[in-house]
């Protein structure tokens, strides 16, 4: 009953979902890293405009008003995204295609 | 004033878009660093991979093959002489 075949729910075949519903915290901490870094290059890159006095770009402006920094997000806002179908309307972002390859910080209002 | 920009992610099955604005950059393999000068195109090229980098911003420029030859290790032998035959 032990080893690589033993009898689980994954080794009797059949398409079956490994990953858990709720994030781990070592999965919460690099997401916040993550985050972190992408609010760390947009400061940078307007920085380096600003000091050589050259003009905003709008897309990255357009970004800082309507995106909320890491440090001003609730966590469930961080850790879930919107999902019609999901009880609560919300699922683990770590659900999401490509999730650590990707920016969604804006979520219907009342969800 | 140069972004200097490092790559962290690969762009595998992302939109083609992602690894050709990789390619403008100079970064095809993760862990790639390059200099690009400040400006607002390259400042809408780094924030279209903004996931996949990360950024600083220096001074001054460094070459990819300055890069190479500082991250050279030393070779572990000191030549004293050459001989003249």
């Amino acid at each position: 009953m032990f080893g690589p075949f033993r009898a689980s729910m994954p080794t009797f075949g059949g398409l079956l979902w490994k990953n858990p519903w709720r994030m781990s915290k070592f999965q919460k901490y690099r997401q916040r890293k993550r985050m972190q870094n992408v609010d760390n290059t947009i400061d940078l890159l307007s920085q380096g405009l600003e000091k050589l006095g050259l003009k905003k770009v709008k897309v990255i402006e357009n970004f800082k008003a309507s995106t909320p920094k890491e440090s001003e997000m609730s966590a469930k806002d961080k850790y879930t995204v919107f999902h019609k179908g999901s009880k609560g309307y919300r699922k683990g972002i770590h659900k999401v295609p490509k999730w650590t390859r990707l920016t969604e910080r804006i979520f219907p209002k009342g969800f | 004033m140069f972004y200097k920009v490092t790559q962290r992610k690969s762009a595998v099955g992302l939109p083609k878009v992602f690894s050709d604005t990789l390619t403008v950059l100079g970064l095809k393999k993760i862990n790639r660093t390059r200099y690009v000068p400040v400006s607002q195109s390259s400042a809408g090229l780094i924030f279209k991979v903004k996931e996949l980098v990360k950024v600083e911003l220096v001074d001054s420029y460094k070459s990819p093959a300055q890069m190479k030859s500082e991250n050279k290790s030393p070779s572990g032998i000191v030549i004293e002489s050459k001989s003249s035959n």
